[in-house]
Protein backbone atom coordinates (compact mmCIF):
# COMPACT_ATOMS: atom_id res chain seq x y z
CA UNK A 1 0.00 0.00 0.00
CA UNK A 2 2.86 2.37 0.82
CA UNK A 3 4.53 1.58 -2.33
CA UNK A 4 1.34 2.16 -4.54
CA UNK A 5 0.83 5.73 -2.70
CA UNK A 6 4.68 6.48 -3.30
CA UNK A 7 4.31 5.90 -7.03
CA UNK A 8 1.16 7.75 -7.24
CA UNK A 9 3.16 10.87 -5.42
CA UNK A 10 5.84 10.48 -8.05
CA UNK A 11 3.76 10.11 -10.90
CA UNK A 12 2.16 13.73 -9.86
CA UNK A 13 5.32 15.64 -8.62
CA UNK A 14 6.83 14.64 -12.80
CA UNK A 15 3.18 16.19 -14.12
CA UNK A 16 3.12 18.98 -12.13
CA UNK A 17 6.97 19.99 -12.88
CA UNK A 18 6.36 19.21 -16.50
CA UNK A 19 3.66 21.61 -16.74
CA UNK A 20 5.96 24.20 -14.85
CA UNK A 21 8.72 23.80 -16.82
CA UNK A 22 6.25 23.90 -20.21
CA UNK A 23 4.49 27.35 -18.94
CA UNK A 24 8.11 29.08 -18.14
CA UNK A 25 9.16 27.59 -21.82
CA UNK A 26 6.23 29.35 -23.15
CA UNK A 27 7.27 32.43 -21.70
CA UNK A 28 10.34 32.70 -22.18
CA UNK A 29 9.66 31.87 -26.21
CA UNK A 30 7.65 35.37 -25.81
CA UNK A 31 10.13 37.21 -24.51
CA UNK A 32 12.64 36.15 -27.12
CA UNK A 33 10.29 36.75 -29.76
CA UNK A 34 9.40 40.25 -28.83
CA UNK A 35 12.99 40.98 -28.52
CA UNK A 36 13.61 39.91 -31.83
CA UNK A 37 11.08 42.10 -33.48
CA UNK A 38 12.70 45.20 -31.77
CA UNK A 39 16.00 44.44 -32.60
CA UNK A 40 14.47 44.14 -36.24
CA UNK A 41 12.88 46.76 -36.14
CA UNK A 42 15.55 49.05 -34.99
CA UNK A 43 18.01 47.91 -36.93
CA UNK A 44 18.05 49.82 -40.41
CA UNK A 45 18.00 47.14 -42.42
CA UNK A 46 18.12 48.31 -45.95
CA UNK A 47 16.66 45.01 -46.99
CA UNK A 48 12.96 45.00 -45.99
CA UNK A 49 11.69 42.28 -48.44
CA UNK A 50 13.77 39.51 -46.39
CA UNK A 51 13.09 41.35 -43.46
CA UNK A 52 9.47 40.50 -43.88
CA UNK A 53 10.10 37.16 -45.29
CA UNK A 54 12.26 36.21 -42.38
CA UNK A 55 9.29 37.53 -39.86
CA UNK A 56 6.63 35.66 -41.46
CA UNK A 57 8.71 32.23 -41.32
CA UNK A 58 9.42 33.61 -36.96
CA UNK A 59 5.32 34.31 -37.25
CA UNK A 60 4.35 30.69 -38.79
CA UNK A 61 7.02 29.12 -36.49
CA UNK A 62 5.65 30.42 -33.52
CA UNK A 63 2.15 29.46 -34.35
CA UNK A 64 3.20 26.16 -35.04
CA UNK A 65 5.05 25.94 -31.66
CA UNK A 66 2.28 27.17 -29.68
CA UNK A 67 0.30 24.96 -31.25
CA UNK A 68 2.71 22.34 -30.27
CA UNK A 69 2.53 23.63 -27.05
CA UNK A 70 -1.09 23.69 -26.51
CA UNK A 71 -1.21 20.15 -27.10
CA UNK A 72 1.46 19.28 -24.73
CA UNK A 73 -0.56 21.42 -22.71
CA UNK A 74 -3.76 19.77 -23.36
CA UNK A 75 -1.72 16.06 -23.18
CA UNK A 76 0.08 16.63 -19.97
CA UNK A 77 -4.12 17.42 -18.59
CA UNK A 78 -5.06 14.54 -19.87
CA UNK A 79 -2.34 12.89 -18.30
CA UNK A 80 -2.75 14.87 -15.29
CA UNK A 81 -6.14 14.03 -14.71
CA UNK A 82 -5.93 10.14 -15.64
CA UNK A 83 -2.93 10.13 -12.73
CA UNK A 84 -5.47 11.66 -10.68
CA UNK A 85 -8.05 9.46 -10.96
CA UNK A 86 -5.49 6.42 -11.27
CA UNK A 87 -4.53 8.09 -7.85
CA UNK A 88 -8.02 8.00 -6.42
CA UNK A 89 -8.68 4.51 -7.64
CA UNK A 90 -5.34 3.45 -6.00
CA UNK A 91 -6.19 5.27 -3.03
CA UNK A 92 -9.59 3.71 -2.70
CA UNK A 93 -8.15 0.37 -3.54
CA UNK A 94 -5.30 1.17 -0.88
CA UNK A 95 -8.58 1.92 1.44
CA UNK A 96 -10.18 -0.96 1.50
CA UNK A 97 -7.47 -2.86 1.18
CA UNK A 98 -5.99 -1.86 3.90
CA UNK A 99 -9.51 -2.01 5.85
CA UNK A 100 -9.53 -5.49 4.78
CA UNK A 101 -6.07 -6.09 6.08
CA UNK A 102 -6.63 -4.13 9.13
CA UNK A 103 -9.54 -6.66 9.57
CA UNK A 104 -7.57 -9.81 8.92
CA UNK A 105 -4.82 -8.29 11.28
CA UNK A 106 -7.15 -8.10 14.20
CA UNK A 107 -7.84 -11.26 13.47
CA UNK A 108 -4.81 -12.86 13.24
CA UNK A 109 -4.18 -11.09 16.09
CA UNK A 110 -6.87 -12.26 18.09
CA UNK A 111 -5.85 -15.56 17.23
CA UNK A 112 -2.09 -14.89 18.08
CA UNK A 113 -3.45 -13.98 21.42
CA UNK A 114 -5.63 -16.76 21.92
CA UNK A 115 -2.51 -18.59 21.59
CA UNK A 116 -0.33 -16.69 23.59
CA UNK A 117 -2.91 -16.81 26.27
CA UNK A 118 -3.16 -20.27 26.16
CA UNK A 119 0.62 -20.60 26.01
CA UNK A 120 0.58 -18.68 28.63
CA UNK A 121 -1.75 -20.58 31.00
CA UNK A 122 0.28 -23.56 30.33
CA UNK A 123 3.10 -22.09 30.90
CA UNK A 124 1.70 -20.28 34.31
CA UNK A 125 0.57 -24.22 34.82
CA UNK A 126 3.51 -25.58 34.19
CA UNK A 127 5.61 -22.81 36.73
CA UNK A 128 3.44 -23.74 39.07
CA UNK A 129 3.18 -26.87 38.93
CA UNK A 130 7.27 -26.74 38.98
CA UNK A 131 7.40 -24.29 41.63
CA UNK A 132 5.24 -26.80 44.33
CA UNK A 133 7.21 -29.41 43.28
CA UNK A 134 10.17 -27.16 43.79
CA UNK A 135 8.91 -26.66 47.13
CA UNK A 136 7.86 -29.63 48.04
CA UNK A 137 11.21 -30.82 47.04
CA UNK A 138 12.85 -28.01 49.53
CA UNK A 139 10.66 -29.17 52.14
CA UNK A 140 11.63 -32.60 51.98
CA UNK A 141 14.97 -32.14 51.98
CA UNK A 142 14.72 -29.64 54.40
CA UNK A 143 12.89 -31.71 56.71
CA UNK A 144 15.11 -34.17 56.15
CA UNK A 145 18.12 -31.93 57.35
CA UNK A 146 16.26 -30.16 60.11
CA UNK A 147 16.02 -34.30 60.99
CA UNK A 148 19.35 -34.85 60.72
CA UNK A 149 20.49 -31.53 62.47
CA UNK A 150 17.98 -32.60 65.33
CA UNK A 151 19.73 -35.56 65.79
CA UNK A 152 23.21 -33.99 65.67
CA UNK A 153 22.26 -31.73 68.20
CA UNK A 154 20.65 -34.00 70.38
CA UNK A 155 23.72 -35.85 70.57
CA UNK A 156 25.83 -32.91 70.94
CA UNK A 157 23.54 -32.01 73.92
CA UNK A 158 23.58 -34.97 75.64
CA UNK A 159 27.29 -34.88 75.10
CA UNK A 160 27.60 -31.18 76.54
CA UNK A 161 25.18 -32.19 79.63
CA UNK A 162 27.30 -35.09 80.67
CA UNK A 163 30.51 -32.74 80.41
CA UNK A 164 28.68 -30.13 82.17
CA UNK A 165 27.88 -32.68 85.01
CA UNK A 166 31.18 -34.05 85.25
CA UNK A 167 32.56 -30.80 85.41
CA UNK A 168 29.94 -29.44 87.64
CA UNK A 169 31.16 -32.24 90.04
CA UNK A 170 34.47 -32.00 89.90
CA UNK A 171 33.70 -27.99 90.20
CA UNK A 172 31.49 -29.24 93.89
CA UNK A 173 34.05 -31.68 95.11
CA UNK A 174 36.78 -28.74 94.69
CA UNK A 175 34.88 -25.96 96.30
CA UNK A 176 33.66 -28.57 98.99
CA UNK A 177 37.42 -29.36 99.66
CA UNK A 178 38.90 -25.53 99.30
CA UNK A 179 35.88 -24.39 101.73
CA UNK A 180 37.01 -27.11 104.03
CA UNK A 181 40.86 -26.95 104.11
CA UNK A 182 39.70 -22.57 104.03
CA UNK A 183 36.63 -22.98 106.98
CA UNK A 184 39.76 -25.35 108.92
CA UNK A 185 42.22 -22.55 108.33
CA UNK A 186 39.88 -20.05 109.89
CA UNK A 187 38.93 -21.71 112.64
CA UNK A 188 42.41 -22.23 113.41
CA UNK A 189 42.87 -18.81 113.22
CA UNK A 190 40.25 -17.56 115.20
CA UNK A 191 40.55 -20.25 117.71
CA UNK A 192 44.52 -19.06 117.56
CA UNK A 193 43.33 -15.34 118.49
CA UNK A 194 40.85 -16.35 120.96
CA UNK A 195 44.15 -17.97 122.63
CA UNK A 196 46.17 -15.36 122.10
CA UNK A 197 43.24 -12.84 123.25
CA UNK A 198 42.83 -15.15 126.49
CA UNK A 199 46.64 -15.20 127.56
CA UNK A 200 46.95 -11.31 127.09
CA UNK A 201 43.55 -10.78 128.93
CA UNK A 202 44.73 -12.72 131.48
CA UNK A 203 48.14 -11.32 131.61
CA UNK A 204 46.77 -7.77 131.46
CA UNK A 205 44.16 -8.90 134.74
CA UNK A 206 47.07 -10.56 135.96
CA UNK A 207 49.14 -7.38 135.87
CA UNK A 208 45.92 -5.20 137.25
CA UNK A 209 45.33 -7.69 139.55
CA UNK A 210 45.93 -5.42 142.30
CA UNK A 211 44.53 -2.85 141.23
CA UNK A 212 41.41 -4.30 140.58
CA UNK A 213 41.04 -5.66 143.62
CA UNK A 214 42.52 -2.58 145.63
CA UNK A 215 39.01 -0.67 143.50
CA UNK A 216 37.06 -3.37 144.54
CA UNK A 217 38.00 -3.81 148.22
CA UNK A 218 37.82 0.31 148.04
CA UNK A 219 34.26 0.22 146.61
CA UNK A 220 33.58 -2.43 148.97
CA UNK A 221 35.20 -2.15 152.25
CA UNK A 222 36.05 1.59 152.11
CA UNK A 223 32.76 3.09 153.60
CA UNK A 224 32.59 0.15 156.33
CA UNK A 225 35.41 -0.01 157.96
CA UNK A 226 34.86 1.27 161.26
CA UNK A 227 37.04 4.06 162.72
CA UNK A 228 38.39 1.52 165.16
CA UNK A 229 39.24 -0.75 162.39
CA UNK A 230 40.89 1.75 160.20
CA UNK A 231 43.12 2.67 163.19
CA UNK A 232 43.78 -0.54 164.05
CA UNK A 233 45.39 -1.22 160.53
CA UNK A 234 47.06 1.91 160.77
CA UNK A 235 49.10 0.41 163.59
CA UNK A 236 48.59 -3.02 161.94
CA UNK A 237 50.73 -1.13 159.19
CA UNK A 238 53.54 0.59 161.24
CA UNK A 239 53.98 -2.15 162.61
CA UNK A 240 55.03 -4.05 159.56
CA UNK A 241 56.88 -1.23 158.63
CA UNK A 242 58.90 -1.86 161.67
CA UNK A 243 59.10 -4.99 160.65
CA UNK A 244 59.93 -4.24 157.33
CA UNK A 245 63.29 -2.06 159.25
CA UNK A 246 61.77 1.09 156.86
CA UNK A 247 62.36 3.32 159.62
CA UNK A 248 66.19 2.53 159.77
CA UNK B 1 31.58 31.07 178.56
CA UNK B 2 33.76 28.05 180.02
CA UNK B 3 36.86 29.44 181.85
CA UNK B 4 40.02 26.85 182.37
CA UNK B 5 40.33 26.26 186.52
CA UNK B 6 43.36 25.84 187.35
CA UNK B 7 44.25 22.40 188.91
CA UNK B 8 46.67 23.28 191.39
CA UNK B 9 47.88 20.01 192.55
CA UNK B 10 48.28 18.28 189.08
CA UNK B 11 49.78 22.27 187.32
CA UNK B 12 52.39 21.94 190.57
CA UNK B 13 53.37 18.69 189.62
CA UNK B 14 53.55 18.80 186.00
CA UNK B 15 55.63 22.45 186.93
CA UNK B 16 57.98 20.22 188.57
CA UNK B 17 58.61 18.12 185.82
CA UNK B 18 58.59 20.70 183.14
CA UNK B 19 61.15 22.08 184.82
CA UNK B 20 63.71 19.50 184.01
CA UNK B 21 63.00 19.48 180.16
CA UNK B 22 63.74 22.00 177.74
CA UNK B 23 61.58 24.38 176.39
CA UNK B 24 61.28 22.43 173.25
CA UNK B 25 60.62 19.30 175.18
CA UNK B 26 58.42 20.62 177.00
CA UNK B 27 56.11 22.07 174.03
CA UNK B 28 56.93 18.43 172.34
CA UNK B 29 55.35 16.57 175.35
CA UNK B 30 52.13 17.48 174.09
CA UNK B 31 52.74 18.29 170.34
CA UNK B 32 53.34 15.89 167.80
CA UNK B 33 52.36 17.09 165.05
CA UNK B 34 53.96 19.23 162.76
CA UNK B 35 51.31 21.52 161.98
CA UNK B 36 50.40 21.21 165.56
CA UNK B 37 53.86 22.58 165.96
CA UNK B 38 53.85 25.58 164.17
CA UNK B 39 50.41 26.34 165.27
CA UNK B 40 51.22 26.87 168.37
CA UNK B 41 54.91 28.33 168.06
CA UNK B 42 52.94 31.04 166.53
CA UNK B 43 50.15 31.25 169.30
CA UNK B 44 53.02 31.41 171.94
CA UNK B 45 54.65 33.94 170.46
CA UNK B 46 51.55 36.24 169.86
CA UNK B 47 50.18 35.18 173.44
CA UNK B 48 53.79 36.52 175.45
CA UNK B 49 54.81 39.37 172.81
CA UNK B 50 51.10 40.73 173.86
CA UNK B 51 51.58 39.69 177.58
CA UNK B 52 55.79 41.06 177.39
CA UNK B 53 54.70 44.27 175.61
CA UNK B 54 51.40 45.20 177.32
CA UNK B 55 50.88 46.85 180.90
CA UNK B 56 49.02 43.49 181.57
CA UNK B 57 52.19 41.56 182.32
CA UNK B 58 51.72 40.82 186.15
CA UNK B 59 48.18 39.98 185.19
CA UNK B 60 47.33 35.96 185.78
CA UNK B 61 48.84 33.89 183.05
CA UNK B 62 45.54 31.41 182.95
CA UNK B 63 43.05 34.29 183.04
CA UNK B 64 45.47 35.84 180.40
CA UNK B 65 45.55 33.57 177.95
CA UNK B 66 41.93 32.29 178.21
CA UNK B 67 41.43 35.86 177.24
CA UNK B 68 43.89 35.76 174.73
CA UNK B 69 42.29 32.22 172.80
CA UNK B 70 38.89 34.04 173.09
CA UNK B 71 40.01 36.75 171.21
CA UNK B 72 41.88 34.50 168.85
CA UNK B 73 38.24 32.11 168.75
CA UNK B 74 40.94 29.60 169.34
CA UNK B 75 40.09 26.17 169.72
CA UNK B 76 39.94 24.88 173.56
CA UNK B 77 42.07 21.71 172.49
CA UNK B 78 45.30 24.29 172.13
CA UNK B 79 44.20 26.49 174.66
CA UNK B 80 44.60 23.08 176.86
CA UNK B 81 47.31 22.00 175.74
CA UNK B 82 49.24 25.50 176.28
CA UNK B 83 48.15 25.60 179.74
CA UNK B 84 49.63 21.92 180.32
CA UNK B 85 53.25 23.31 179.54
CA UNK B 86 52.89 25.23 183.11
CA UNK B 87 53.15 28.57 184.49
CA UNK B 88 56.72 28.00 184.80
CA UNK B 89 56.97 27.30 181.48
CA UNK B 90 55.66 30.92 180.60
CA UNK B 91 58.34 32.71 183.18
CA UNK B 92 61.33 31.83 181.38
CA UNK B 93 60.43 34.42 178.82
CA UNK B 94 60.91 38.15 179.28
CA UNK B 95 61.23 41.21 177.26
CA UNK B 96 64.97 40.57 176.90
CA UNK B 97 65.11 36.90 176.01
CA UNK B 98 62.28 36.70 173.82
CA UNK B 99 63.16 36.26 170.44
CA UNK B 100 66.46 34.62 171.17
CA UNK B 101 64.65 32.02 173.19
CA UNK B 102 62.12 31.77 170.03
CA UNK B 103 64.54 31.37 167.71
CA UNK B 104 66.52 28.53 169.54
CA UNK B 105 63.32 26.56 169.36
CA UNK B 106 62.46 27.55 165.76
CA UNK B 107 66.36 26.63 164.86
CA UNK B 108 65.56 23.18 167.44
CA UNK B 109 62.42 22.56 165.14
CA UNK B 110 64.23 22.68 161.67
CA UNK B 111 66.14 20.02 163.10
CA UNK B 112 63.58 17.61 164.01
CA UNK B 113 62.82 14.75 162.26
CA UNK B 114 59.62 14.22 160.60
CA UNK B 115 57.89 11.12 159.54
CA UNK B 116 54.78 12.10 157.04
CA UNK B 117 51.93 9.37 157.34
CA UNK B 118 49.65 9.52 154.89
CA UNK B 119 45.95 8.09 156.07
CA UNK B 120 42.47 7.15 153.95
CA UNK B 121 40.59 9.13 157.00
CA UNK B 122 40.50 11.87 159.58
CA UNK B 123 42.40 11.10 162.36
CA UNK B 124 40.22 11.91 165.20
CA UNK B 125 42.30 14.15 167.53
CA UNK B 126 42.13 11.83 170.50
CA UNK B 127 44.65 9.23 168.82
CA UNK B 128 46.94 11.76 167.22
CA UNK B 129 49.47 11.96 170.72
CA UNK B 130 49.14 7.94 170.68
CA UNK B 131 49.93 8.09 166.99
CA UNK B 132 52.77 10.44 168.09
CA UNK B 133 54.05 8.34 171.27
CA UNK B 134 54.18 5.15 168.94
CA UNK B 135 56.54 7.18 166.48
CA UNK B 136 58.81 8.66 169.12
CA UNK B 137 58.58 5.36 170.70
CA UNK B 138 59.31 3.37 167.68
CA UNK B 139 60.99 5.41 165.21
CA UNK B 140 62.68 8.19 167.01
CA UNK B 141 62.35 9.96 170.14
CA UNK B 142 61.07 13.72 169.71
CA UNK B 143 59.81 13.01 165.95
CA UNK B 144 57.24 14.94 164.37
CA UNK B 145 54.61 13.47 162.60
CA UNK B 146 53.39 15.13 159.60
CA UNK B 147 49.67 13.54 158.62
CA UNK B 148 48.21 13.99 155.29
CA UNK B 149 45.13 12.66 153.76
CA UNK B 150 44.90 10.48 150.87
CA UNK B 151 41.66 8.95 150.19
CA UNK B 152 42.73 6.57 147.28
CA UNK B 153 44.57 4.62 150.25
CA UNK B 154 42.52 1.73 151.19
CA UNK B 155 43.11 0.54 155.36
CA UNK B 156 46.40 0.80 156.91
CA UNK B 157 48.67 4.41 155.97
CA UNK B 158 51.85 4.87 153.79
CA UNK B 159 54.49 6.61 155.45
CA UNK B 160 57.53 8.68 154.08
CA UNK B 161 60.78 8.51 156.00
CA UNK B 162 63.92 10.17 155.11
CA UNK B 163 62.82 11.22 151.64
CA UNK B 164 61.47 7.52 151.22
CA UNK B 165 57.83 6.94 150.50
CA UNK B 166 56.09 3.62 151.00
CA UNK B 167 52.84 2.28 151.29
CA UNK B 168 51.46 0.25 153.38
CA UNK B 169 47.87 -0.23 152.79
CA UNK B 170 46.04 -2.77 151.18
CA UNK B 171 47.61 -2.64 148.07
CA UNK B 172 50.94 -3.42 150.31
CA UNK B 173 49.08 -6.87 151.22
CA UNK B 174 47.53 -7.14 148.09
CA UNK B 175 51.19 -6.49 146.55
CA UNK B 176 53.16 -9.30 148.73
CA UNK B 177 50.54 -11.91 148.32
CA UNK B 178 49.85 -11.19 144.14
CA UNK B 179 50.85 -14.63 143.03
CA UNK B 180 48.46 -16.95 145.45
CA UNK B 181 45.88 -14.39 144.09
CA UNK B 182 47.12 -14.94 140.79
CA UNK B 183 46.70 -18.82 141.36
CA UNK B 184 43.26 -18.23 142.81
CA UNK B 185 41.55 -16.45 139.54
CA UNK B 186 43.67 -18.71 137.82
CA UNK B 187 41.87 -21.58 138.91
CA UNK B 188 39.08 -19.73 137.90
CA UNK B 189 39.35 -19.25 134.67
CA UNK B 190 38.91 -21.89 131.65
CA UNK B 191 42.03 -23.81 130.50
CA UNK B 192 42.74 -23.46 127.09
CA UNK B 193 40.78 -25.69 124.28
CA UNK B 194 43.04 -25.60 121.73
CA UNK B 195 45.68 -28.54 121.93
CA UNK B 196 47.98 -27.02 119.28
CA UNK B 197 47.49 -23.65 117.23
CA UNK B 198 45.17 -23.95 114.24
CA UNK B 199 43.94 -27.86 114.89
CA UNK B 200 41.04 -28.58 115.81
CA UNK B 201 39.60 -30.23 118.31
CA UNK B 202 37.85 -33.59 117.62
Amino acid sequence: MNLNSDLLLNLLFGVTSFSIILSIYLVLSSFLREKRVKEILNSNSLDLSSQYEETSHILEAEKKSNTIIHKALRQAQKILVKAELSGLSLIAREKLESKRLASEYQLELRKVMEEIKLQLQKTSNDAEKSYISFLKEIEDRVGRDLTKKQEVLEVKIDSFFEKTQTLLTEFVDDLHDQTQTQLDKEIGNAKKIIEEYRVQRLQIVDENIVAILEKTLNITLGKKLTLSEQTELIYEALEEAKKENFFV
Amino acid sequence: MRLWKRPKRKISSSSSRYLKMDTLETILSNTYTKKDLSHRLYLLREFLEERLFSEKKNANIIYQLNEFFEKKKEKRDEFNALVAWGYDFFEIFNTENLYTKLKEIEDKVGGLPVVTVYLPIFLPIYEIPKLGDWIRKNVQAGALVDLKADPQLIGGCALVWKGTYKDYSLRYYLDKSKEAIKRVVADYLPKSSLTAAGSIPA
